[in-house]
């Protein structure tokens, strides 16, 4: 009995009747539930009023609109200027996680087979960075692009996405590096290949489960991001789609702000990463699960 | 010699590549931070070439004078504390729930996921539009049903704005603490549970015996994770109240944004950097410590 | 698992992504400023003309009112029609207005024209070009005088003077604004019998207001933005101490003093007691102004001034709103207070500019040209002599027309109040204090006093 079943039911309920069985159940059910309900309410909210006629969100309170107000969207699409939005995020994203992995593994690859002075100083220096958030170091970002002259280009997102996504990067790769086997690179050593191309042509494609993971985790946040495109960008053709939802409302005159123009672009924000994060649901989970460094 | 530096180039050899990040490592993080400790000893707006240097004054004035100071370490602290309980109690029961074969599963865990996905811009719009005073959906509903005592306004209540946000926060972040937690169940063999089972032990002793401990690592991850965050709280902050009312709901990192960003008070605001920096310095040291001797997995 | 991830990225298709996003990313930051993506081309093949480009940035209320009758925007139109030049508009929200200031001006990312809010661009005044030169090489040497109004210039001297430039100009006043003259419905009015004219006091305005009170009716729709909290708070200044803020700028008096912590208290209660709960911290004006300007809500009054931002809402883009103004709205003085007249934006020129000769004339245009007329023919008086708002031949003219335009020009209404950003930032957060009871209203004196005294106290002259 207990090697057929194990795994097909958790050890107490075994111990029990099919009655108790089934109250568990349905209190189980019961409690997620209601847990789902209050965390997917707010989304509701979000597609009702989006959904509105403009203005009617504030007379009609219940969640089924009166009427399913399309054109929102198209107004909103046009308002905001949607596209320019996705095609900037789209750079920042594509840039800084790109940079990331390259320089990462790079780092990482050094940090894992090769000796050098201060390796551990070094490695503890970036992974000292895991404690960095953007907010922490807004100021000192700040200066930096201003002495660069960076601000207002797409280098002032992207320096600093780099450089904040370095440390977990790093952190997670060399991990991964140090978990292939030697013997991967020995007869390539032997055949006289550099360590470049060791890196390069054998080491790099056997990670991309890790790269995939990091891409998933720095993209996400990067793409998430407001906070370095409303210091660093002031021009409207540098607007990441964060940073165009908050400066929404500038755009679109001002009386009414409608609401229901607003949550249109949340949905239409919002709705991609779902769709991604759908079909990627695995990954998704892996790389924000890494995410937490687990010990 | 010169065989000698060749010899030393080459054992350095790892060292090219290290360097592009290192490079860009040190530029965008390393110099600022030492460039923020300097100015933290100025009186300096952020750009006029004329500064004066006050030595520890902005620090003593900090800790001594600055009321928003206090109130933002308060409200960090809530932060902290709040998120860090409760997302450890909640993010492990549900995850444990959802560790059981059930009907639905994937459902519950894309319904607790899905705000980890969104942008805290949109996540503070939505709540934003719920905390509403007066006509607001929360308000309105406790009314509706004979709840209205328990109206406030949400977010200009200097008892109850922290808490307000602090709730977005939870809500936001539910999710991924879950399935970091159902990760490290996963992990543990089934075995052990049946064990157990044979033991006599049943439901809530078997939880508090085998998944807690055999996913302490997690939960120490975890817990470092919410704390870095807790400190550096600032998206929620800015989109929901700007601090307000009167400081009642700042944050340090909020803080930072005024006074550098608004008031032109770049000395200032560097010594609030250089605090919350050795905070999360503290708490790095800790996860490092934690880290130490361990090999990540994917 | 592995093979799952092996679909998700290949190598080469990591390079080519890089190749992708690195040239992309460098084109995109090479590209022309104004270029946006689907126009680059075009931009490239107009390159070779002349640069008529001007970039300008301003807050929202401050351009909403380029509109023709129908409520579209025509601003960048008519501008193109009538100067030749393409107008690039930054819009920036007005709280975070200064941050980005702060983040472009000094760094030389900045706009060529700003559109000048006081109470913000303090530590900015730096960093814009004097116009002395410009407006005598134009006009000859009494340029300021013959063109713009009283209000309007004895502003440009106090700029002038905190910036230790006396007598120069460092911007070109644009529209004119009246704090402490309040919106009201004015059927709500009538069907009451209440008639505005007969408010004397203060005291007065407060038993119409308490009498909605009695009838569970907050009789002003409040919602909470920091410019609005400091208009109110200043016009209740010229009720409480009339004038004195002035004074304390030059260092006459203190905020301390008790005319304005009395100013302090007022604001509370007027946010307390007549305003709707939550007014204070209700961040979506929409939830008030909507049934305001609709007519659907019972509140008669709405806690915005005629001066800002509505004034010159004549054509906004919402026929309700349009409507109201035309039809339905009156004004009157905060009874007690003396007016303050102020200009609401002016335009100013970046020194670091590299188009100032488009900016020069954009300036021009916008303050004394066909720029300013259209805007005065939205109902919004300008600081330029020369240039009127013409009759609307609604009821627009007796209800606010008028009043406002008479006030614009009598005595009373003269500008009075502080520029220091500090200061009209920590009223921001004070006063929102004071009115929830975290603070008193002594204490929060106090505060702004401190703010004034650490970072504009050098704008004391002896």
């Amino acid at each position: 009995m207990r090697l057929s079943l194990p795994k097909m039911l958790n050890a107490p309920l075994l111990e029990r009747g099919a009655k108790k069985f089934r109250k568990n159940a349905v209190l189980l059910h019961g409690v997620l539930l209601s847990v789902s309900l209050i965390m997917v309410f707010p989304w509701l909210i979000a597609i009702s009023t989006g959904l509105k006629a403009p203005g009617e969100s504030s007379i009609n309170r219940s969640l089924i609109p009166w009427e399913i107000a399309l054109s929102n969207f198209s107004d909103a699409w046009r308002i905001a200027n949607v596209p320019l939005l996705a095609f900037n995020s789209f750079i920042v994203t594509a840039a800084s996680v790109v940079m990331i992995l390259f320089l990462a593994s790079l780092a990482a690859y050094g940090f894992a087979r090769l000796t050098f002075v201060l390796k551990e100083s070094l490695y503890l220096l970036f992974l000292a960075g895991l404690m960095l958030q953007a907010a922490a170091i807004m100021v000192p970002l700040y200066q930096v692009n201003v002495a660069f002259g960076f601000l207002d280009t797409y280098f002032a997102l992207i320096g600093p996405y780099i450089a904040l996504g370095l440390p977990f990067a790093i952190l997670i790769l060399r991990g991964f590096f140090e978990g292939l086997p030697a013997e991967l690179e020995d007869a390539a050593l032997i055949d006289g290949a550099s360590r470049f191309t060791i890196y390069w042509r054998i080491m790099l494609p056997l990670t991309r489960p890790a790269l995939a993971t990091v891409a998933i985790f720095t993209g996400l946040g990067t793409w998430n991001d407001f906070l370095l495109p409303m210091l660093m960008t002031n021009r409207p053709h540098l607007r990441t789609m964060p940073l165009g939802l908050i400066l929404f409302e500038l755009e679109g005159g001002i009386g009414f702000v409608q609401h229901e123009y607003r949550f249109a672009l949340i949905i239409m924000m919002t709705l991609p990463v779902i769709i991604v994060f759908l079909l990627l649901q695995r990954q998704f989970m892996s790389g924000l699960t890494a995410g937490a460094i687990k010990g | 010699m010169r065989w000698r530096v060749a010899r030393g180039l080459r054992a350095n050899s790892g060292l090219l590549f290290v360097l592009p990040g290192l490079l860009i490592y040190l530029g965008f993080i390393a110099w600022p931070i030492i460039a923020t400790f300097y100015n933290s000893f100025f009186i300096w707006d952020g750009f006029s070439p004329d500064r004066e240097f006050i030595g520890l004054d902005h620090y003593v004035r900090l800790f001594t004078k600055d009321r928003a100071f206090r109130l933002s370490i308060r409200n960090n602290i809530y932060w902290a504390v709040i998120t860090v309980v409760v997302l450890s109690i909640f993010g492990f029961l549900f995850a444990y729930l959802l560790n059981q074969r059930i009907r639905l599963r994937n459902a519950y865990r894309a319904a607790l996921f899905l705000p980890v996905t969104a942008s805290l811009v949109v996540i503070g719009f939505t709540w934003e539009f719920i905390y509403q005073p007066e006509v607001g959906l929360l308000s309105h509903t406790l009314r509706r049903y004979g709840f209205d005592h328990l109206v406030r306004v949400w977010l200009a209540d200097p008892d109850v704005t922290i808490f307000a946000i602090i709730v977005v926060s939870l809500w936001a972040s539910l999710g991924f603490w879950v399935v970091v937690f159902l990760a490290a169940l996963q992990a543990v063999p089934p075995d052990l549970y049946d064990c157990a089972a044979v033991d006599g032990a049943t439901g809530f002793r078997q939880m508090w015996h085998i998944a807690v401990p055999l996913t302490m690592g997690t939960t120490r991850a975890l817990w470092i994770l919410g704390l870095i965050r807790a400190i550096n709280a600032f998206a929620l902050v800015f989109l929901l109240s700007r601090g307000g009312p009167y400081h009642a709901s700042e944050v340090i990192a909020y803080q930072i944004y005024e006074q550098a960003f608004r008031t032109n008070h770049t000395g200032y605001a560097s010594a609030l950097s250089v605090v919350l920096l050795l905070i999360s310095a503290v708490v790095t040291i800790f996860q490092l410590l934690l880290l130490r001797g361990r090999r990540i997995q994917l | 698992m592995t093979d799952n991830y092996r679909k998700f990225v290949s190598r080469r298709e990591f390079l080519r992504l890089s190749a992708i996003a690195t040239a992309g990313a460098t084109f995109a930051a090479c590209a022309p400023p104004a270029a946006q993506p689907e126009q680059a081309a075009a931009d490239a093949a107009s390159a070779a003309e002349a640069d008529t480009t001007i970039t300008l940035w301003s807050w929202g209320t401050a351009m909403a009112r380029y509109r023709d009758v129908e409520g579209n925007d025509i601003f960048v139109e008519t501008l193109k029609a009538d100067t030749g030049l393409d107008l690039e508009l930054g819009m920036v929200d007005h709280p975070d207005m200064a941050a980005k200031l702060k983040a472009a001006l000094p760094a030389g990312t900045g706009p060529d024209l700003l559109n000048t809010d006081f109470d913000i661009v303090g530590p900015f005044w730096g960093f814009v070009e004097p116009l002395n030169a410009w407006g005598e090489a134009e006009w000859g040497s009494s340029w300021k005088e013959d063109l713009f109004s009283g209000a309007a210039l004895s502003e440009m001297e106090i700029v002038a003077n905190i910036v230790d430039l006396p007598g120069e100009s460092l911007y070109l006043p644009g529209n004119m604004q009246l704090l402490g003259w309040v919106y009201y419905w004015i059927p709500t009015f009538e069907e009451r019998g209440i008639d505005p004219s007969t408010f004397n006091t203060w005291e007065d305005f407060e038993a119409v207001l308490q009498a909605f009170v009695d009838d569970d009716i907050a009789p002003i729709g409040g919602y909470s933005h920091p410019a609005t909290f400091v208009d109110w708070f200043k016009s209740l200044v010229e009720i409480t101490a009339p004038g004195q803020m002035a004074e304390v700028q030059v260092g006459n008096g203190k905020f301390t003093d008790s005319g304005i912590v009395t100013a302090f208290d007022l604001f509370a209660k007027v946010h307390n007691e007549y305003m709707q709960e939550g007014a204070i911290g209700a961040q979506d004006g929409n939830a008030v102004r909507e049934p305001f300007w609709n007519g659907s809500g019972d509140r008669p009054i709405i806690n915005i001034f005629t001066g800002t931002p509505y004034f010159g809402f004549l054509h906004h883009e919402s026929e309700v709103i349009r409507d109201a103004m035309n039809n339905h709205v009156g004004t009157f003085l905060l009874p007690g207070a003396k007016g303050l007249a102020a200009t609401d934006a002016g335009v100013a020129m970046v020194a670091a500019s590299e188009r100032k000769e488009n900016a020069w004339e954009y300036m021009k245009w916008r303050t004394l040209g066909p720029g300013a007329e259209q805007i005065a023919s939205t109902g919004q008086p300008m600081g330029a002599k020369a240039i009127e708002v013409p009759p609307q031949d609604t009821d627009f003219d007796k209800n606010l027309g008028e009043p406002l335009l008479e006030a614009m020009v009598s005595g009373d209404n003269v500008f009075r109040r502080v520029l220091c950003t500090d200061v009209y930032q920590q009223l921001g957060v004070v006063l929102p204090g004071v009115t929830v009871g975290q603070i008193t209203a002594e204490e929060a004196a106090q505060e702004v006093q401190d703010a004034f005294d650490q970072s504009c106290q050098q704008w004391v002259k002896s």
